[in-house]
């Protein structure tokens, strides 16, 4: 490990039908002001389709954050963890959305250097 | 093996004497449970979070021998001194001490590390299980594990009632600080069951994580 590996974070959040554009929006207005003081970068906000969806179709929203470093990665951690209103923001966006996932990844290049310690 | 952990913190403002009082004073009570194989007291070290000043092993041979200790007018002393004023804090567990993966079995003077977790209520059988299974299995990508194992708790008490101990030896501090958390099989997988903002989020954010150093693993007992 380097230490200069970038770390990754994605959000794959499913918003309920036709309700795409209302999630995207929450999603930006009340989570990246905080995860960005926390450290992250907000690299991509990604839409499919790039078109918001009505009526009982849903689109998917992808948000793809990094952070330099495992150290760094576990400090945005740390706070997140240690904030015990953190998982309210969560909790409200539940009835909004179908499904979602978080995914922490990297570089296929980085793999052998991060596995290194 | 059948094991009590306890991790005691000692009240705010004791001073120097009276904190080394009542340190001999757990380790008499400690000392007095019968039919332990092993009973250690040992300081936590530094980087121990909700660790406790000192880190207590009962070892017993069978949950049976646990069961009759826990009857004993020493048992009940110790509970006490540990509800006391003495004590700011004591986090504690008792459980069937597994031991998934014995690696170095004859292992001395290493570093004993213990996690006491609580799965939150309403977490479903199947993912308890996914979680159970990848914690035994994370040793394999970590050499510096050198023995490990994921136990169920029977009682327990403390700021929670604490589900489950992961416990690991390690040969040096290094091994739990270096290679365990900075490891992508930790922060990028494993991590996911107690990150808050994961979908897979199970585990309540209060743990008790911490270490002490050991003469022999406790892990690696046969009685």
């Amino acid at each position: 490990m380097t230490g200069e590996e970038t770390i990754y974070v994605m959000d794959c959040i499913e918003p309920r039908p036709g309700r795409g554009k209302e999630v995207f929006h929450y999603y930006m207005e009340h989570y990246v002001p905080v995860a960005h003081e926390r450290g992250l970068t907000l690299l991509h906000k990604w839409v499919s389709p790039p078109v918001w969806l009505e009526g009982d179709q849903a689109n998917r929203c992808y948000f793809i954050w990094s952070v330099k470093g495992v150290e760094a990665y576990w400090s945005v951690e740390a706070q997140a963890r240690w904030d015990a209103s953190t998982p309210d923001f969560w909790r409200e966006l539940e009835p909004m959305i179908q499904s979602r996932t978080r995914r922490v990844m990297a570089e296929a290049s980085d793999v052998e250097s991060l596995c290194d310690v | 093996m059948f094991k009590a952990t306890r991790l005691v913190t000692f009240r705010d403002g004791i001073d120097v004497g009276e904190k080394q009082r009542a340190v001999e004073r757990f380790d008499a009570l400690v000392t007095a449970v019968p039919g332990s194989i092993l009973a250690r007291n040992r300081t936590s070290l530094e980087g121990s979070v909700n660790g406790g000043e000192i880190v207590s092993h009962l070892v017993f041979a069978d949950e049976a021998a646990w069961r009759e200790a826990r009857n004993s007018n020493a048992w009940h002393a110790l509970e006490d001194f540990c509800l006391s004023g003495e004590v700011k804090r004591c986090d504690w567990a008792v459980y069937q001490q597994e031991a998934h993966g014995i690696r170095e079995p004859g292992i001395e003077n290493g570093v004993h590390r213990i996690l006491l977790l609580s799965v939150r209520p309403f977490t479903s059988m199947g993912k308890v299980a996914k979680f159970e299974a990848e914690m035994r299995d994370m040793p394999n990508y970590l050499p510096s594990i050198l023995n490990w194992g994921l136990s169920h708790v029977v009682e327990s008490g403390g700021e929670r009632h604490w589900t489950h101990v992961w416990e690991q030896d390690f040969a040096d501090a290094g091994g739990l600080f270096g290679s365990y958390m900075m490891h992508p099989i930790h922060f990028a997988h494993i991590d996911r069951w107690f990150d808050t903002q994961s979908h897979d989020w199970i585990v309540d954010p209060e743990l008790c994580s911490t270490y002490c150093t050991f003469e022999r693993s406790a892990l690696a007992l046969r009685s």
